[in-house]
């Protein structure tokens, strides 16, 4: 796997500050917030410029594709595919939901014109990423807002099935924590204003909890089938041993208030992975730390737990790496393995007063210590998307 | 992890439809279509012109294929727009830009990324299957396909409904009317997990390396391919795949897309 996150870009240092509950959210001092709602962001550190690119020609490319290189050449080397990379179908399926979008407002602040002249824009980013790293495998884009990355997982998995690609790069980046996209999300009333506190500001679960923080990066992770990864004698971080998923077909913007669609994407992940509610050691929430998202995920999981509520542990990291939207899956996902390889539940920092409407088995402030076999990671977003993502730890 | 074994996997096409709409059209269109579909006038009121058209091919699909009375209820959305946004954020930022942050429009991520027209067919269907949005450039076509039938084969579902759309040509914003009137067209195609009778409109992968390469596909191409229904409509998806689709018998008249 490879990592561009707020908590570090290396597995070893976002692992150590993960399991610390150190907060990756600070004030933005890049522009200028003085007229903006909320003032604060989770962003990532300057990526290091992977071999072998050049330092100039690196920090030529959009911040984003630098990240997403970063990330990609860090899961080959780890995987052991680098050198091979050219022999193999290697496919790409990445989640970014807003690729022009933020492209254009780029472009547009360094005085160039791509949003007024169709004929500039070419490329996607994994077209770019596929000539860039010389792969032959297919390419492509999936947008489902903040549970993007799951969907990216599962449909490489998916092509591994088909035979379409013999290995796959999946996950998803994200760096929309631009001055435009900061004013439109701090418009729509879903950001945190409690500037004056950037590391207490995003709460999940939290009585006191105003709203999310955004931020940057992303992971990207090598899918491999079993087998052939087995032959080779790699490492395998986990098995991607169910994916579900739903919409709620009630409101483009606000979650539902019915807990069913939630529920069900979870249900049918967890048979999809042939895991009973009570054998889950670990669930990465979605929770935001938005009042409404929140309770709404917490009736969902008492739905799918039943009794087993009380005991299966619940934290929401992006009380430490604010919320990276489409990114956001990608880099949870992460953190299950984290979870898994160091077998502890990582904290969510800032629960000082837990709201009676998210009445889940916490773990506030400090990471716990506990086998972790079964971790899952529910991701949900705009357009009534509702996803989840079963992981399993190799033997 | 299953191994990778399936070099071919095939669905049916139930319903068909393509739709287009010159740009000076577009505010009676929205209209016509809410009215036309008895739909809430708020379904489409911030959504974006592609949104607007896919949402209508898929509900001309479901009128001209007869299946006005059938639930959508567990079926997928999938939907590949090309360059979705590029005239409504022309707008937005020359207004950031002039007034500020204040200004921004808070519904620039939720009705303008790549969900935004998936999202809006769920939500007009009802649809609690899941709902993906592809592509969002030149090969939009393609990846919208390909992710249909990796959507169904993945979940099993009794149906996905996949949409392509993109404007010809691209609307310039701010042209001074020296290029033609952009026309925004989408294609709406119903997978099925068998052939449906009456229609022999088959969506096949297959991956063999037999295959010549071959530019990204546009919408024009598939609307005129199902317009016409007659040999084979095929595109490249890479990792020597290609999808394909074939007709045996033409479909009834009162079927045209």
């Amino acid at each position: 796997m490879g990592a561009a996150t707020p908590l570090g870009n290396t597995y070893e240092t976002v692992a150590d500050n993960l399991l610390d509950g150190r907060s990756g959210v600070r004030e933005v001092t890049w522009f200028d917030v003085s007229r903006h709602p909320s003032k604060i962001v989770a962003p990532i550190q300057t990526v290091p410029v992977p071999s072998p690119w050049g330092e100039e020609e690196f920090r030529r490319l959009d911040p984003v594709v630098q990240a997403l290189l970063w990330c990609a050449t860090q899961a080959l080397r780890d995987a052991g595919w680098w050198e091979r990379r050219q022999e193999i179908r290697l496919g790409i399926v990445l989640g970014i939901g807003g690729e022009w979008l933020r492209g254009w407002e780029l472009d547009l602040e360094r005085g160039g014109k791509k949003i007024r002249d169709p004929s500039a824009d070419h490329r996607s980013i994994p077209d770019f990423l596929r000539a860039s790293l010389g792969l032959t495998g297919p390419v492509a884009t999936v947008g489902a807002a903040c549970a993007s990355a799951n969907y990216a997982l599962a449909q490489a998995r998916r092509w591994l099935t088909l035979g379409l690609a013999d290995v796959c790069l999946a996950g998803a980046c994200t760096m929309d924590a631009t001055r435009v996209c900061l004013a439109s999300f701090g418009n729509l009333g879903a950001l945190s204003k409690r500037n004056h506190e950037p590391k207490a500001a995003s709460r999940p679960f939290d009585k006191d909890r105003d709203g999310f923080v955004m931020g940057e990066g992303g992971a990207i992770f090598i899918l491999e089938p079993a087998e052939s990864a087995r032959r080779r004698g790699a490492r395998a971080y986990a098995e991607i041993a169910g994916f579900g998923a739903s919409s709620d077909a009630a409101h483009m913007v606000i979650p539902s208030t019915d807990p069913r669609p939630a529920a069900h994407a979870m249900r049918i992940a967890l048979g999809n992975a042939a895991v009973n509610p009570d054998e889950i050691d670990y669930i990465n929430a979605h929770a935001t730390s938005t009042p409404l998202g929140d309770s709404a995920e917490t009736r969902a999981l008492h739905l799918v737990l039943g009794d087993a509520v009380g005991k299966v542990p619940v934290s929401s990291t992006k009380s430490m790496t604010g919320h990276l939207l489409s990114g956001a899956a990608a880099v949870e996902a992460l953190f299950c393995l984290i979870a898994m390889e160091r077998q502890a539940v990582p904290p969510t920092i800032n629960l000082d007063n837990p709201d009676p409407e998210c009445d889940l088995c916490h773990v506030p402030h400090h990471a716990r210590p506990q086998p972790i076999r079964i971790a899952v990671s529910n991701s949900f977003g705009f357009g009534g998307s509702n996803t989840c993502i079963v992981l399993r730890k190799v033997a | 992890m299953e191994p990778s074994l399936a070099r071919t996997a095939e669905l049916g096409v139930g319903a068909f439809a393509g739709v287009e709409a010159a740009r000076f059209t577009m505010p009676a269109f929205r209209k016509q279509v809410l009215a036309e579909y008895s739909l809430s006038p708020s379904l489409l009121k911030y959504a974006e012109e592609q949104t607007a058209v896919s949402l209508a091919a898929v509900l001309r699909a479901i009128r001209n294929f007869g299946l006005t009375d059938q639930a959508f209820t567990d079926w997928g959305v999938v939907s590949g727009p090309r360059f979705l946004g590029r005239e409504f954020l022309t707008r937005y930022l020359d207004k950031f830009h002039r007034q500020g942050p204040l200004a921004a429009s808070p519904l620039i991520t939720p009705y303008l990324s790549l969900h935004a027209v998936s999202g809006t067919i769920s939500l007009a269907l009802q649809s609690h299957g899941p709902n993906l949005g592809v592509g969002g450039s030149a090969g939009n076509v393609q990846e919208a396909l390909l992710a249909g039938l990796t959507m169904q084969q993945e979940h099993a579902l009794p149906g996905v409904w996949v949409t392509a759309s993109e404007w010809d040509p691209e609307p310039i914003p701010d042209d001074t009317g020296q290029q033609p009137e952009p026309v925004c067209r989408a294609v709406a195609l119903a997978l099925t997990p068998d052939a449906v009778n009456g229609i022999s409109l088959n969506l096949r992968l297959s991956v063999n390396g037999n295959h010549q390469d071959c530019p990204p596909s546009t919408v024009a191409d598939l609307a005129e391919f199902l317009a016409a229904r007659q040999g084979k409509w095929s595109c490249l998806v890479g990792g020597q795949g290609c999808l394909e689709l074939t007709t045996t018998a033409a479909a009834p008249s009162s079927r045209a897309a």
